[in-house]
């Protein structure tokens, strides 16, 4: 009976673990973590700090018994995987355990960088990740009067927000000149900044975090040069780099972004060796270069392939357009990669089509506003990228445009799309494609 | 309790040139955008002389550099062939 093993129990790992079993039950599966739980969503972790979400336990998707005794896996949680010996073809475990293997998936994830910040070491510091350790940290919040945000990405502002809802006073630090700087641009950020500004949140941008200070190894303040911030508790979203440990041990091939060059079946250079989600490098279609580190929604997608590739299958993954979307304060801010930001770095012309629009009937009281700022390519009109900020109906909308943005959808298709109109959800004008007509006209010289 | 912090792994000259082009060429992007859109970006952070100095002559070669030739040094140094999906 061939065996599988699959090492990080993440979501592509529960994810390509489940798949080849289920396309094939006559394997065995292994799956290894090195985390005491599975399947669960770290991303809910500031939820349930900012008591939107009532509890840990509704993070998770499933009981452990469902991947055991349902699906079939053998799980082994709690479990570090030391080394890969490929002659052998073993998997050797913390405590000297060997498990042999057929196929190999890697969906060994991420790791936080550990800045070099004085008093990195300091208690009241945290990376957030793990369940349990965030369980410990809701208790210690209760004591807790101010605390710092160091950088103001996803899961920066995410814990900025719930933290200002529990009513924490919180100072957000970041060298970067404004919020969500990798995904978005400054003019679409701003609604965004206001909202978390009008939750009582403080910027400090193009700042520096110089040092954490303590006091019988405790934090008490975080140091910058415009001054020196009391604090209890500090939340690093600090650099993010795929954990390559063992790939690198194997010889796996790694690329330019630091993260395990796969092709598009999920197959790494080693024989009999796959990988998927977060360690892995994922090319992104406009801007045609390999990015890693992508949203769950991908690691899920790639553990499938992966999973299904190992057991026998052949499916392939697609080059990627990066949909996203968060709450921001009381705002919805989205897009679909490429921002103008990065195509000015990457020297990509562009045209740009804007829209002041709204999300349902203006004279409706659940109305809100619908910012959007698309790019489009001069020559071939394709677009290139979008953004959006404001209300509800910033999630659907990117899903959406990454979908026509897949399909090549020009400014001038979009200019006359169909859209729905209902007082209550939807307004007369979508302001796609109201976005769309400025884009047209911008290319016309107008 | 797991870990989930280490130290910066072992970078290739390719990663870290990868890394330190992209710094160069969004920094300045950043600045084209802060003039571009005034008063919604906080003041550029002050790197230094020398990193302005470097930043300019490297960006201004590369937006010199004409597209086509720019495109195909980008795909040989940083995308292997396997990487070359489709997104159809």
């Amino acid at each position: 009976m061939a065996r599988i093993v699959v090492i990080g129990a993440g979501a592509a790992g529960i994810s390509a673990a489940s798949t080849a079993k289920q396309y094939d039950r006559s394997l065995e599966v292994t799956l290894i973590g090195d985390l005491a739980h599975t399947a669960y969503s770290p991303c809910g972790i500031p939820y349930v700090f900012g008591r939107e979400v009532a509890s840990f336990d509704d993070l998770f998707l499933q009981k452990s018994e469902f991947y055991t005794e349902e699906i079939g896996l053998d799980l082994r949680l709690s479990t570090f995987v030391e080394r890969i010996d490929m002659a052998s073809r073993t998997v050797e475990m913390g405590g000297g355990e060997r498990l042999p293997f057929d196929r190999l998936i890697l969906c060994t994830g991420w790791q936080y960088v550990l800045p070099e910040i004085p008093g990195i070491e300091l208690e009241g510091i945290h990376f957030v990740k793990d369940i349990d350790r965030a369980r410990e940290i809701d208790r210690a919040l209760d004591g807790v009067d101010s605390v710092v945000v160091w950088k103001a990405r996803p899961v920066g502002l995410e814990l900025a927000t719930g933290l200002a809802h529990r009513g924490k006073q919180v100072t957000v630090i970041d060298e970067e000149p404004w919020l969500l700087a990798e995904f978005a641009d400054p003019d679409v950020m701003q609604m965004g900044q206001e909202s978390l500004e009008k939750l009582g949140v403080r910027f400090l941008l193009s700042t520096r975090l110089r040092e954490l200070k303590g006091r019988d190894g405790r934090l008490v303040s975080a140091i910058t040069a415009p001054g020196e911030i009391a604090c209890q508790m500090a939340f690093m979203a600090a650099d993010q780099k795929p954990d390559t440990r063992l790939a690198r041990q194997i010889g796996v091939r790694l690329g330019s972004a630091g993260g395990i060059v796969v092709d598009d079946a999920m197959r790494t250079n080693v024989a009999d060796v796959f990988a998927a989600g977060a360690v892995v490098e994922t090319p992104q279609a406009i801007a045609e270069v390999p990015v890693r580190l992508m949203p769950g929604t991908y690691a899920y997608t790639q553990g499938r392939v992966a999973g299904a590739n190992a057991a026998g299958d052949e499916r392939h993954y697609r080059a990627v357009h990066v949909p996203w979307a968060m709450e921001v304060g009381t705002t919805q801010v989205g897009g679909v990669l490429i921002t103008e930001t990065l195509a000015r770095a990457l020297g990509r012309p562009y045209i740009i089509g804007e829209a002041k629009g709204i999300s349902c009937a203006r004279y409706h009281p659940k109305v809100e506003p619908m910012r959007v700022k698309m790019l489009a390519d001069p020559a071939t009109r394709e677009v290139i990228g979008i953004q959006f900020a404001g209300g509800d109906g910033v999630k659907e909308r990117a899903d959406f445009m990454a979908f026509a943005m897949r399909k090549h959808a020009t400014i001038d298709e979009l200019a006359t799309m169909e859209n729905v109109y209902s007082p209550p959800i939807g307004a007369l004008n979508e302001p796609i494609a109201v976005a769309a007509r400025n884009a047209v006209a911008a290319a016309a010289g107008k | 309790m797991p870990v989930v912090t280490r130290k910066a792994p072992p970078a290739s000259p390719l990663q870290r040139f990868r890394a330190w082009s992209e710094k160069m060429l969004i920094e300045a992007a950043q600045l084209d955008l802060a003039r571009k859109y005034p008063g919604t970006t906080a003041a550029p952070i002050r790197r230094g002389a020398l990193h302005a100095v470097v930043r300019t002559v490297f960006v201004t070669g590369y937006r010199l550099t004409p597209a086509p030739l720019r495109r195909w040094v980008l795909r040989r140094l940083l995308i292997r062939r396997e990487q070359r999906w489709s997104s159809a």
